[in-house]
């Protein structure tokens, strides 16, 4: 019999009497926690050491650079890319010159892995191909690889130095995330911290919010303090402090909550068993009656089966009618495109036979006067040859005499086609001037082509246009089948579907006209529930009020810490913290009090980094308390703060990363000299002038 | 499609020389010159716009959005590229070393031959320092005939009007440049024929269009 177990007894002896238990004894609270799941033991956690031993990553793909990038670039965006770290105990740091260099997602890759869940943004996290993460905890390796694969992390878990052997393995993002917590909540020796929610009944929190609240960014930190209801961060708060006692109560609490759940739903259904059973039992026969009207309604399904029968043979023909009219459109199409351009080419070459010999003819009108190369003048002799139809005036060539009928003037020495096409060209001029007054009358070749071309394309189009109705009608005629096509399956669930609903309602009016034997039976077990629901809820209480004595010492401790350190990094306004147990922070700033929510991002940052700090601290100072040492703390500089408040917050986090054994820090911040000045190589990773850390 | 004949080039070349030729001061200039154009750079030039009116309708539709010419100009810009006629009317010239360019010659020696223009040349084949091209009273009137005989022809010298408004008075050297502001012609290879640029002229047009209702 537990000490505990005898503490509640007293308890429930010495209570109000609505809650009284005076029969009760030691054996039976034992027992009710017990089932419940209460431990009655405080638990006084070791504390065990996390600590990133390697981080690397790398993809094929560099991701580009942003805008505000004007220095030298590294490698450039396309190319592979790696970064690769062994970082030391203790405070190491990240360090580029200027923001958007790679220092955040180093952290958020270390978180990715350390938590099993993707927080890298998303233009980044793209290109990430592989992380490859190792852990120490308490000295004992672990190693988290993966690849992903469709934005899938694929990998494994291993652990142990010789033989190393594979914890866990996963290809989705929910496996990672339950791989991670199977790992790591045990070796960190990390309770799960029940929650209790009304909707789905008793679940659990786990991994996830522990590794997130080892970060400190921009968002972090406030999973532990902030302007929080509900009760999440009271027990991780809790569970970092180490108050003893605190997983006794919030078990205790849930396995309440939890039952008196079981009692309230017993008392719905003893409702039922009333006299407002009269308006359930006719609304369960009206919905019978509905459900036969239905059934009623639905059609037999045998004697559409030959309509269906028809209806396919209907789809199957009209198909293939659709089908051949769909490649003979296609085909018309085609070759009205090629017939245009046909056309194009023809009114193009028709039109420049015609601009020729016109612009030909208008040069003949002209007398020559000399030779345009030799100068010689053209003699009035020579005019008359040319008239004459015997000698060129300008190069004395022989003419030819068929051209000449027509007009043109070409040396009988020219080449055929050139003298063909020439003529043709006349031809053409002759048929399309004013003055022969017959424009009916047109010489056969040319135009014929266009007309042809012409009357072909309207056919065609014709077609096109018969072929387009004939589809409309085949495709709708084909919709219509297709519907009669499948009535033998569709009528046959749903008639199916009005049989059963029928059933459930005739059932359901039957559960109600019988009295329920279950309700009678229930109440004899109801009143054992309420009976263990007492015992809980004074084990709860009495947790309860362990938990807030031992917290309130460590709370004050945390408070004066936090209060001195917030002060050194710069907020002189602070003269007082407050941290409740529920917890809230309230900081005082020249003795008024001021919700956490409403003081500025830079005082929030300092406060978060003060509070880490503290954590730390207390973990050490009192030798229980669950923080695993491991601290990720995002570029303090990102919130307006002077330059010596950083080196503070910076120096303060060095100091206590030396003070508390096994804890390590990483910093990424732009505070490089800073850096420089602190920390030897192996701890820290500074970009190049304006380049990028990876 | 067939490249432009001999006969087709001179023509272009006649009406460009009365429509945008520049007044002549005899002497230095020869007797028979009524109009001149003064340099080869210029002729090949202005035969570029010619002869491809999708050039020409950018440059209208610039001159327009730029404010120097009237905004009624635009319609004029949407008959060359939508009319059916310009695609009868496109002939494109191959780019070389100053720009577009054709071999003039052939096409001047017909108008030289029939008295109509006259190429002044100013050194030596192979190192040739300055053409000019003069137009003589012949050629003067031959060109007012083109304009006068109803037909095909007749859309050269109204063409040519428009080729000289936005060329205006800038040299030879200055309308290259501005060629060569169309990446299409800056980008084309040497030797080979300058693209169309049909499409982003309508897109130009159909915008300005619509700012200046």
């Amino acid at each position: 019999m537990s000490q505990f177990a005898h503490d509640v007894v007293e308890k429930l002896q010495r209570t109000s009497a609505a809650r009284r238990l005076l029969d009760v004894t030691e054996t039976e609270v034992d027992d009710v926690l017990r089932a419940a799941g209460v431990a009655t033991t405080s638990t006084v956690p070791t504390p065990q050491s996390l600590q990133l031993t390697k981080v690397r990553f790398g993809g094929s793909h560099r991701p580009p650079l942003p805008a505000t990038n004007t220095g030298p670039t590294p490698t450039p965006a396309g190319s592979p890319f790696e970064f690769n770290w062994n970082p030391g105990p203790g405070l190491n740091g990240l360090g580029s010159a200027r923001n958007l260099r790679g220092k955040s997602t180093v952290l958020e890759v270390i978180l990715w892995a350390l938590r099993g869940t993707c927080g890298v943004q998303d233009d980044v996290a793209k290109y990430i191909d592989y992380v490859d993460v190792g852990f120490a905890i308490s000295g004992a390796p672990i190693w988290v690889e993966f690849t992903v694969i469709n934005e899938q992390p694929v990998g494994k878990v291993l652990g142990g130095t010789s033989p190393v052997v594979q914890l866990a393995s996963f290809e989705t993002k929910s496996e990672f995330a339950t791989a991670m917590a199977e790992v790591m909540m045990p070796r960190l020796q990390l309770p799960t911290i029940p929650t209790f929610s009304s909707v789905s009944g008793a679940y659990e929190h786990a991994w996830p919010s522990y590794a997130g609240a080892l970060a400190i960014t921009v968002a972090g930190l406030d999973i532990l303090i902030g302007d929080h209801k509900f009760g999440l961060p009271a027990r991780l708060l809790q569970m970092f402090i180490g108050t003893p006692w605190a997983t006794t109560k919030a078990q205790a609490q849930t396995a309440r909550k939890s039952l008196e759940a079981e009692i309230a739903a017993h008392n719905e259904r003893i409702e039922i068993a009333d006299a407002s059973r009269t308006n359930h039992r006719a609304a369960a026969q009206a919905a019978l009656n509905t459900a036969l009207a239905a059934l009623a309604a639905s059609p037999d399904p045998s004697a559409d089966l030959a309509t269906a029968e028809a209806a396919v043979d209907n789809v199957q023909r009209l198909s293939n009618l659709i089908a051949t009219a769909e490649i003979q459109h296609a085909d018309l199409r085609t070759r009205i495109v090629a017939m245009e351009a046909e056309k194009t080419e023809e009114q193009r070459r028709q039109h420049q036979l015609l601009e020729d010999a016109l612009a030909v003819k208008f040069f003949n009108r002209h007398q020559p006067t000399m030779c345009p190369r030799c100068t010689s003048p053209v003699t009035n002799d020579q005019r008359k040859e040319e008239a004459a139809g015997h000698a060129c005036s300008v190069c004395h060539e022989e003419l030819d005499l068929d051209a000449f009928a027509a007009d043109l003037l070409i040396a009988s020495t020219t080449d055929e086609t050139t003298r063909r096409s020439a003529i043709a060209g006349a031809k053409l001029v002759a048929a399309t001037s004013p003055e022969t007054g017959t424009d009916h009358d047109e010489p056969e070749d040319p135009v014929d082509i266009l007309t042809a071309l012409e009357t072909a394309i309207n056919e065609a189009s014709k077609q096109i246009t018969a072929i387009e109705t004939n589809l409309r009608h085949w495709r709708d005629e084909r919709e219509q089948s297709l519907i009669l096509a499948t009535p033998a399956n569709l009528n046959n669930s749903s008639r199916h579907e009005a049989e059963l609903a029928v059933a459930r309602a005739q059932g359901a009016l039957d559960a109600l006209t019988v009295p329920s034997p279950a309700v009678a039976a229930d109440s004899g077990h109801v009143e054992t529930l309420r009976r263990h629901a007492r015992i809980l809820a004074a084990a709860d209480d009495l947790s309860g009020e362990r938990v807030t004595e031992g917290q309130r010492n460590a709370l004050n401790g945390i408070a004066d810490r936090v209060t001195a350190l917030a002060r050194s990094f710069g907020m002189d306004a602070l003269t007082k913290v407050e941290i409740t147990g529920s917890p809230s922070l309230k900081a005082y700033k020249s003795g008024v009090p001021v919700n956490y929510s409403k003081i500025t991002r830079g005082e929030q940052l300092r406060l978060k980094v003060a509070l880490a700090v503290a954590l730390l601290h207390t973990a050490d100072d009192t030798g229980i308390g669950r923080h695993p040492g491991l601290l990720l703390v995002d570029s303090p500089a990102a919130e307006e703060l002077a330059q010596e408040n950083v080196d503070a917050m910076v120096r303060a986090l060095a100091d206590a990363v030396d003070a508390v054994a096994g804890s390590q820090v990483i910093i990424a911040t732009r505070n490089v000299d800073l850096l420089n000045d602190l920390l030897d190589d192996r701890n820290r990773r500074i970009a190049d002038a304006d380049g990028y850390l990876w | 499609m067939a490249p432009a004949t001999r006969a087709q080039h001179a023509i272009r070349l006649l009406v460009l020389l009365s429509v945008a030729g520049e007044p002549v001061t005899t002497p230095p200039d020869p007797t028979e010159a009524v109009l001149a154009i003064r340099s080869e750079r210029r002729l090949q030039a202005l035969d570029f716009w010619l002869r491809n009116p999708d050039y020409l309708a950018d440059e209208i539709v610039s001159a327009v959005v730029a404010g120097n010419l009237d905004s009624s100009l635009l319609a004029e810009a949407d008959e060359m590229l939508n009319s059916k006629e310009p695609s009868l009317r496109h002939c494109p010239m191959p780019r070389w070393f100053y720009g577009a360019y054709e071999p003039i010659d052939d096409a001047m020696s017909l108008l030289e031959a029939h008295g109509l223009a006259i190429p002044a040349r100013i050194g030596i084949p192979g190192n040739v320092r300055q053409t000019q091209f003069f137009l003589t009273a012949a050629g003067q009137r031959a060109g007012a005939e083109i304009a006068a005989e109803p037909g095909p022809l007749q859309w050269y010298p109204r063409q040519a009007s428009f080729v000289a408004l936005v060329a205006g008075k800038d040299s030879g050297s200055r309308l290259k440049d501005r060629q060569y502001k169309q990446a299409e012609y800056a980008g084309t290879e040497l030797g080979s024929t300058i693209g169309s640029i049909h499409a982003q002229v309508r897109v130009r047009l159909r915008e300005a269009q619509e700012k200046a209702a």
